[in-house]
This record gives C-alpha cells, sequence and structure tokens, in this order.
C-alpha cells in the first residue's frame, strides 16, 4: 500500500503532471481579480510603510460649524479638554457657518485649508431644538473627518464618544435643566484623547488579521482546485483512470494518493507564505497556532477538490461543481474581515475559525480551544470528505465513462432534435434587417435579457452622469432639507413626499450643464457597448443592427435629415393641436443668452439619446425578437418595453403608456418598411428636442430648459389632452396626431407599393 | 480460467445490454467474442475485468467471483481496451515504472523485466519520448506491455489490433499465440474475421447482447453451411439481427 501511495503521491504532484490549462474562464477571473484586489492592498500597505519614514504633517485643528451658544460655553469652561490632545499639538478652533449641514465637498476643503482633523456640524438653531426635543433624542450633530489617513478615523471615534456622546451631553442636560443621576464623568477631570497608536501595530493588525489569513485562503483555493480537478476528473477525462482501477490497488489508496499529492501542491505556496511570517509573529504559540490551521486548511480543502473530482467526468464540470464553494468560502473570508460580525461561536467554525485564528496567531491573542476545536472539526470534515471519495470510486456510475441514456431519454433527445430542426435559429419566423439568429437560449433568458438590458445599461450611465449635479446640489442649502426629509420618512405619507420631491431634485438636474453634457457621452457610451455586442458577440454586420450601407453614397445622410422633417412635423402637429384646442399658451421668444451654451448641450445631448433608444428598441430587440416570435410580437414586445422604460418619469400614466407604445410603434413600423433606423433616429431626436427646447414643454415628465419658445398650459387646460406632468406624450393629443401618422404611412406605403409594381 | 454463468448488463434502466451470457474459457485456451459494433463485447469485457458489475449472473475468474473479490481478480488478470488510455505526458519509462509500482514487482525486478519487453516490442528507441509524440501502433504496444506487466494468468484483450498497421498486428498476434503455449488463457474480443480465426480455439458470435453461436471456425463454418467463416458470421447476424 505504501508503494502505491508513494507512487501515486509522485505522480499527483511530480512534475509530469503540469497543471493544465483547462481551468474555467469565470474561475479564472475571479482568481485574477482577488489576486488583483489583494495586491492593491498590500501596494497600499508599501505605500503607508513609505511614508511611515517621513511622518506626514497631523492635521491638529478643529473645525466647529454653526457653533450653538451651549457649544461655546462648553469650550469656554473645559478648554484643557481640547487643548493638547492631538499629536501632542495644541488644538485651535475655528468657527464657521454654513447651511448646507451634508455639504462633504466644502466641508474637506476647509479641513485641508484649516489643517483640522475634524469638523463638528451642528443643526442651526440647535439650543432651540435640544430644549424641545427629549433629552435622548437630540438633534445629531455631524461629523466629518479626513479620509487619506486611518487615525484620523481613530480620533473621530474617540472624540465622538468621549466628548460628544459623554461630557458634552452632561454639560447640555446641566445647562437645560434636566437632572442628572449620575454626574462621575462629568465631575471627574475629563480625559484627553488618546495619543495615536503607533503606525506599525495598526498597519500589522489590519494586515495580519486582513491580508495574510485571505492570501492563505486564496492560495490553497486556488492550487488545489488547479492540482485537485487535474488529479481525478482530469484522468478520467484524458481516459487514463481506467486504468488505474485495473490495478490491485485498493479505491481508499487511490483517493489518499491523489490526496496527498493535492495537499502537498496546496503547501507549497503556504510555506511561502509562512515563512517570512516567522519574525512578524508575536509569539512562537501563536506561529505554531498558524502553521497547524494553514495545514488543517489545506488537508480539508484538499480533501473537498478530491470528493468533487470523483464526482465529475471532466476538468470543466469539476472546477464549476467547485466554482461555488470557492465563491462560498471566499464570501466568508469577507465577512470576516468585517470586525463587526465576529461573533463568539465563529472562531469555533472551520474556515470562520481559520481566518480569525490565522490573524490571532500572528498578533498573539490565539483562543486555544477555539483553535482546537475547528482544526478537529476540520480533520473530521477531511476524513468524511475523503471516505465518501472512496465509496464514489467503488460505483461505476463515477469511475467508468458509459453511455447510460434510457430509451425514454433517447425518445427525448430525438424529439428536441427535430424541434431543433424547425426552430427559430433554423428558420427565422420573421427576418428584419437581415438578422439571423446564430444561438438558442430558453423563452425566459431570451425575453427578460431583451427587456433588461436596455434598463441595465441606462440605469449605469443615468447614474453616473448625475454625479456632478448631485456634488453641485449638496453645496446647496436646499440640499439640507431634502436629507433630513429621507431621514424622517416613518410612513407611507411621507415616502409620497419624498419620492415627489426627488422627481423635483431630478428636474433641477436636467437643468445642470455637466448633467446633459454627461448624459450625451453616456448615451454615445450606450451606443458603442450596443455596436461591440452585435460586432464581437454575435459576429453580424452593422445592417442587422439597422444600420445598413446605402448606395449610393449620402443615401444614409438623406434619409436622416428626411427624418428631421418628419419628427418636426410631428411634433409641429402635436403643438399646433394643443394651441388650437386651447390648451397651450405661446409667450413668444424666450432664449436667454445666458442659455445658449446649455442650450447647445442639449443639441447634442438629444442627438445620441433619439438614437440610443432607437438603437436599443428598433435596431437591436426588434430584429432579434422578431426571428424568434414574429414581427408583430418584436413590434409589441419592443414597444411596451420602451414605454415601460418612462414608467419612473415624473406624471406617467395609463394614457401615457398607450401614447409612448403606440409612438416606438410607429417607429418600428416605419424602420421595418424602410429597412433601417437611420430615418427614426432622426425623428426620436427631433420631437424630443422640439418638445423641451423649440417649444418649451415637458419631454416625458422630463421639464424643459433653455428653450426657444416659451409655452404653458393655459389655465383651462385639461390633463387629458396635454398630457399635465408628463408632457404632450401623456395626452390625447399625441394619440390622434399618431393615429393619423399611422394613415399617412399606411397610404403612403402602398401608394409606392404601387409604383414599384 | 474464466467462467461467466448468465451475465447480463443494464445501464441504470436502458435495456439489456448483454443478454444471459454464458461460456468458459481454459487454462492455454483463446477464445474470441467476435460481434459488430453494439453487440456489448466492451461491455461484457468491462464486466469479467471488474470494471463493471454484473446486473445478473456472475463471472468468476480462477476461483474468484468479480463482485466478491475483485482485488484478486485484479491481481491474475491483464486488461487491455481502446477506451483505456495512457497518460500524454508521461514516457513509456514513467509509466512503466508507475505501474510497476502499483502492482507491487519487486524493485530490483522492475529494470529487467521493461527492458525485455521494450526490447521486443521494438519501444527502447522511444522509451523516453511521450506518449503524445508517439504513433498509434506504438501506445497500443506499450499499453499492451503494461497491462501484462505482473506476468497475467488471465489475459482479455478488447480489439488488440485495432487501428494497427499489418506488421504491428503480425506481432501482436504472434505474442498472443506466444502466450497460449504458456499457458494463459486469452480472451478476446475483435470483429476482424481473420484474427478470429487464425488464433481463437472457440469463437462465441455476440449479437445484439446475446450468444448466438458458439464454436470453433471450422464448425461455426459447417454448422450454417457456409463457404468459409466471414459467410458463416453473416449468415448468423442475419438470422437473428433485429432492428430497432
Amino acid at each position: 500500500m505504501r508503494r502505491a501511495i508513494r507512487a501515486l503521491v509522485r505522480k499527483t504532484f511530480g512534475k509530469n503532471h503540469s497543471m493544465r490549462t483547462e481551468a474555467s474562464v469565470i474561475t479564472m477571473l475571479v482568481c485574477v481579480g482577488f489576486f488583483v484586489a489583494v495586491m492593491a492592498y498590500f501596494t497600499s500597505l508599501l505605500v503607508y510603510y513609505a511614508r511611515r519614514e517621513k511622518p506626514i504633517d497631523f492635521h491638529e485643528n478643529l473645525i466647529v460649524v454653526n457653533p450653538p451658544e451651549s457649544w461655546m460655553g462648553y469650550t469656554e469652561e473645559y478648554q484643557n479638554i481640547l487643548s493638547e490632545n492631538v499629536a501632542g499639538k495644541e488644538t485651535m478652533m475655528v468657527y464657521k457657518d454654513w447651511d448646507a449641514i451634508y455639504d462633504v465637498f466644502t466641508f474637506n476643503s476647509w479641513m485641508d485649508d484649516e489643517k483640522a482633523f475634524l469638523t463638528l456640524v451642528f443643526p442651526r438653531n440647535f439650543d432651540e431644538m435640544a430644549l424641545k426635543a427629549p433629552i435622548d433624542e437630540l438633534p445629531e450633530i455631524l461629523t466629518y473627518y479626513p479620509t487619506d489617513h486611518p487615525e484620523y478615523a481613530t480620533v473621530q471615534k474617540e472624540f465622538k464618544e468621549k466628548i460628544l456622546e459623554k461630557d458634552y451631553l452632561r454639560y447640555l442636560q446641566i445647562r437645560l435643566g434636566v437632572p442628572v443621576e449620575d454626574s462621575e464623568v462629568f465631575d471627574s477631570p475629563v480625559t484627553p484623547l488618546g495619543k495615536p497608536t503607533g503606525w506599525m501595530h495598526l498597519m500589522l493588525d489590519r494586515g495580519s488579521r486582513m491580508v495574510v489569513p485571505l492570501l492563505f485562503f486564496i492560495a490553497i483555493l486556488y492550487i488545489c482546485m488547479l492540482s485537485g480537478m487535474n488529479a481525478i476528473a482530469g484522468e478520467k477525462e484524458r481516459g487514463t483512470f481506467a486504468s488505474l482501477l485495473m490495478t490491485p490497488v485498493a479505491r481508499g489508496t487511490i483517493v489518499l494518493g491523489n490526496f496527498t499529492g493535492v495537499f502537498l501542491h496546496a503547501m507549497i505556496p503556504s510555506v511561502l507564505l509562512l515563512l517570512p511570517l516567522i519574525p512578524l509573529a508575536s509569539s512562537v504559540g501563536g506561529y505554531l497556532s498558524v502553521l497547524v490551521l494553514v495545514v488543517s486548511l489545506a488537508l480539508f480543502v484538499s480533501a473537498i477538490t478530491i470528493l468533487i473530482s470523483c464526482l465529475n467526468n471532466t476538468i470543466v464540470s469539476a472546477q464549476t461543481t467547485f466554482l461555488p464553494i470557492f465563491l462560498i468560502i471566499l464570501v466568508v473570508c469577507v465577512t470576516c474581515m468585517q470586525e463587526s460580525t465576529r461573533n463568539p461561536i465563529n472562531p469555533f467554525l472551520p474556515i470562520y475559525g481559520h481566518f480569525y485564528g490565522i490573524g490571532d496567531g500572528l498578533m498573539g491573542t490565539v483562543s486555544w480551544p477555539a483553535m482546537l476545536v475547528c482544526t478537529l472539526a476540520t480533520l473530521i470534515l477531511t476524513v468524511i470528505c475523503l471516505k465518501v471519495s472512496e465509496k464514489l470510486l467503488g460505483m461505476e456510475s463515477f469511475t467508468v465513462a458509459v453511455e447510460t441514456k434510457s430509451e425514454k431519454e433517447l425518445r427525448k433527445a430525438a424529439k428536441a432534435l427535430a424541434r431543433q430542426e424547425k426552430d427559430y435559429v433554423s428558420v427565422s419566423r420573421a427576418e428584419v434587417f437581415g438578422y439571423k439568429a446564430k444561438r438558442r437560449k430558453s423563452v425566459l433568458s431570451f425575453l427578460v435579457g431583451h427587456a433588461l438590458l436596455p434598463l441595465a445599461l441606462l440605469s449605469l450611465f443615468q447614474p453616473v452622469a448625475m454625479i456632478p449635479a448631485i456634488l453641485s446640489y449638496m453645496r446647496d442649502p436646499a440640499s439640507t432639507e431634502f436629507i433630513r426629509m429621507f431621514k424622517s420618512i416613518t410612513n407611507v405619507s411621507a415616502i409620497s413626499d419624498v419620492a415627489s420631491a426627488s422627481v423635483k431634485v431630478f428636474s433641477g438636474f436636467m437643468q445642470d450643464k455637466f448633467f446633459i453634457l454627461f448624459m450625451g457621452l453616456g448615451y454615445w457610451a450606450v451606443i458603442a457597448i450596443y455596436i461591440c455586442i452585435v460586432r464581437f458577440r454575435e459576429k453580424n454586420p452593422l445592417s442587422t443592427l439597422g444600420f445598413p450601407k446605402l448606395a449610393p453614397k449620402g443615401t444614409a445622410v438623406k434619409a436622416y435629415l428626411r427624418g428631421m422633417v418628419f419628427g418636426l412635423i410631428l411634433i409641429s402637429s402635436v403643438y399646433g393641436l394643443l394651441l388650437l384646442t386651447g390648451q397651450v399658451e405661446c409667450h413668444g421668444f424666450s432664449l436667454e443668452k445666458g442659455s445658449v451654451p446649455l442650450f447647445l448641450l442639449y443639441i447634442l445631448m438629444w442627438i445620441p439619446q433619439g438614437a440610443t433608444e432607437e438603437i436599443m428598441m428598433r435596431g437591436y430587440m426588434m430584429p432579434r425578437v422578431a426571428s424568434r416570435f414574429g414581427l408583430p410580437f418584436a413590434i409589441f414586445f419592443s414597444s411596451m418595453c420602451f414605454s415601460l422604460m418612462h414608467a419612473g418619469n415624473a406624471g406617467f400614466s395609463f394614457l401615457a403608456l398607450i401614447n409612448l407604445a403606440l409612438i416606438a410603434a410607429f417607429f418600428a413600423v416605419f424602420a421595418y418598411t424602410s429597412g433601417h433606423i437611420y430615418t427614426v433616429c432622426a425623428m426620436h431626436t427631433v420631437w424630443n428636442f422640439c418638445q423641451g427646447n423649440f417649444f418649451g414643454l415637458e419631454v416625458s415628465g422630463n421639464p424643459g430648459s433653455a428653450s426657444i419658445l416659451s409655452s404653458s398650459y393655459s389655465d383651462h387646460a385639461r390633463a387629458l389632452l396635454t398630457g399635465g406632468a408628463f408632457g404632450p406624450e401623456g395626452g390625447l393629443c399625441v394619440t390622434i396626431v399618431i393615429a393619423m401618422a399611422f394613415v399617412v404611412l399606411f397610404f403612403a406605403k402602398k401608394k409606392s407599393k404601387r409604383a414599384n409594381v | 480460467m474464466i467462467q461467466v454463468e448468465h451475465v447480463s448488463k443494464r445501464y441504470n434502466k436502458s435495456a439489456l445490454v448483454v443478454k444471459d451470457v454464458s461460456f468458459q474459457v481454459g487454462k492455454g485456451q483463446i477464445f474470441g467474442l467476435l460481434g459488430p459494433n453494439g453487440a456489448g463485447k466492451t461491455t461484457l469485457m468491462q464486466m469479467i475485468s471488474t470494471l463493471l458489475k454484473p446486473t445478473e449472473g456472475s463471472v468468476r475468474i480462477c476461483g474468484y467471483d468479480t463482485k466478491q473479490a475483485p482485488r484478486q481478480i485484479r491481481e491474475r488478470i491483464g486488461f487491455l481496451t481502446t477506451e483505456i488510455k495512457l497518460d500524454p505526458l508521461s514516457t513509456p519509462n514513467q509509466l512503466y515504472d508507475f505501474f510497476g509500482e502499483l502492482y507491487d514487482i519487486p524493485k530490483e525486478q522492475i529494470p529487467v523485466k521493461k527492458k525485455e519487453s521494450f526490447e521486443r516490442f521494438g519501444i527502447t528507441p522511444f522509451a523516453d519520448k511521450r506518449i503524445m509524440e508517439l504513433s498509434t501502433g506504438m501506445k497500443q504496444k506499450i499499453s499492451i506491455v503494461i497491462s501484462l506487466i505482473h506476468d497475467p494468468q488471465v489475459i482479455i484483450f478488447d480489439e488488440p489490433t485495432n487501428g494497427l498497421d499489418i506488421l504491428t498486428s503480425r506481432q501482436v498476434m504472434d505474442y498472443l499465440l506466444e502466450l497460449k503455449a504458456l499457458g494463459r488463457s486469452v480472451l478476446l474480443s475483435t470483429h476482424i474475421f481473420s484474427v478470429a480465426e487464425q488464433l481463437c480455439d472457440e469463437i462465441a458470435i455476440l449479437v445484439d447482447g446475446t450468444i448466438v453461436e458458439q464454436g470453433s471456425a471450422e464448425e461455426l463454418t459447417k454448422k450454417t453451411e457456409s463457404k468459409n467463416f466471414e459467410e458463416a458470421f453473416f449468415k448468423l447476424y442475419t438470422k437473428y439481427h433485429t432492428e430497432g
């Protein structure tokens, strides 16, 4: 037996047993991602170590925003509390007034200018509010601290706990006349803030408790995965496993030999990581506990990989089975990195215990009972895994690759094949823009994927575009009120108030230059993504996205210009109808000189905006859905998706849903009959532009600004016709115009057909 | 040496692949299983060599039952099938040493035996090349050498001449006759008539998992009133094969 185990270990561990590169792409990506993250952390540590040599200039001042009288009195009486407490320097108090109490950007720049380690922000009228409120519900005092140095966080925590929540609170209670039962803290001389703890210790602690255990886990998991999957599943895949099974060697010996080989592989990086830790370890005992934990972890993971290897017949399927376990273990590691999740039981459990134990061992705070229980539990689990693996190797379905299809399965497979011969990939239900499906997908993932792709892309780019607008809004005192509203949500009606306030805030962003600029860039990015999907993922020409090469040269441009004219006619008809029925009043020319840049930015934004929505719905979705479900369903589906995409906008109603679907259907029919989407892109762009920036109306719930004309709803305007806050698209006028447009399109196509005949 | 009694095999819920097969192979005898692809030859041989367990019936080799004493049987048989492959990254030398250890052959004997067998089959010039660099014929020779590394009493060869050129086929056939002369029992499966006719003392014709006729090539030809063995096989096949 010993000889057999030795031979098997040599084979699994030896140089001939090279780890082949069949690792699945996803697993590789996960590992690479984690390695990059860990390396980034290490680099930041190195940077800190480098800076340790030249101590950075630690800020010592304190900024107090909107200081109430109570605070002034407190600091007067207890000046000693705040002096000589930060980095051994005297603390200067800097007073400021500012309404926007959540304006983190302004506070940050102040802290830089004033060399402050902390900013205390009191709400205005703090004292009056404190008098009215019960003592345990005092208005919140906000604290901001610079983030470029971890020590600031420690000092802030200490400041908050010692001064704000104890001393100052007591002072306030006495000042407000609230009886204080236990005045011990207040009466005794206040302890000054602790000196910042040493750099070295802090970094060592974080590195030992977070980085080192994570590195061990990643190294062991990755190596075991490569080696373990190659050991038995790899042998099965290459067809060499049966020759092993034919030898008189017991199944248990085969498992043990392969397991030992995998374990030795896992120990290579573990030893490499363990060696440099010798000088860092705080005690011999601690280091030994790390050693025991690392070995037991490697044993356990090796046993798991061997078990999975026995269950699978190919390396890729084994890796795919192992991947969830890999991810779960990594998630546990990440959880362990957060101190708050540490509870009394976790250190006794395998994986949790290993992560905590390695850190504790290095820092000299080992809990021996936890370490021993964790190790013992791990060893028991290891033995169970190996025993199960041995049993599996006694079952022919896990050892000999045999065709085990029953007659029923064969009939089913034949039926599936027959179905495939007639399905949408073989025979397109409808061919739009020359698109033909190449891959099969389940109905659910096909439709859900198509419906979610536009939403996912837009929800990715729109918030990004919003960031500059949010930053500038934070400087506005109005933001304080808005954030307070969020904080005070206690019932449903408050939620609706907040929702309507949010819509108002968002509408405000529509007038922000940067928002418009970034939105435009975002739309271009979405267009680029769609082009990449079609060209590189589907490997189709751009004509299948509704952009064919039209001959002669310049036809596409003409088509686009024609679309602009059609769009202008359509939206002008809507506006004309609103004017004629007296729903809207025009106040004449309104574009001011100052709004011209914004107006130009709007034009630059509407061009990709119209094109993006057309590419998403008509160019991409319609042909793909049509090839599987036919044209009528494709038009219906893409139109409903388009309509529902606007459901979150202000004033969205049932009529708006119908109208938007009708407009979308009109664009779809137009694009289908013309064989491209150049014209509809232009129509869409001009429709939105004219609505918002020519006539000055709302565009699908977004208010227009920087408009050439100024319009408003008349006093007797009816929302049914005008669409109210959603804009004309929520009203009957658009329904009428689009219905007429359908009639015109129908006759125009009939005429052109006749002309062709 | 080999006793197969009423053996049947069913994979999961599928139909029977091997149906009630019985035969015996004596010492120094070459027994052939002849049948078209899918007749159940490989399944039957995998059952005899302990890789699969019979659904019904029993297989005994050298007095041991495959279900009860698989390890004892594995010590006594040499099994070769096209489905078992050699590690493409190893060299013949490494493979011989590896299997030598697994079969617990005394350390000092391994190099001697290796030299002898490698020279016999002309493997020596390629002994340090990786399997992936070798031709099909060479790989088959190495497989044969490794399957017989422990000098087994019973030899089970599944299509040993499959994919080999005429020269190598001849070499393998001669070797089998030599083993017979040494008193080894050989169970051979093939779908090549000439191989069956020249080598086998007794041939079983396997059609759709059942032995439809058994005897020497001459007996079978006579029994079916055919001109030659090939015609005899086709007659039997047409008679017993059912479509679908």
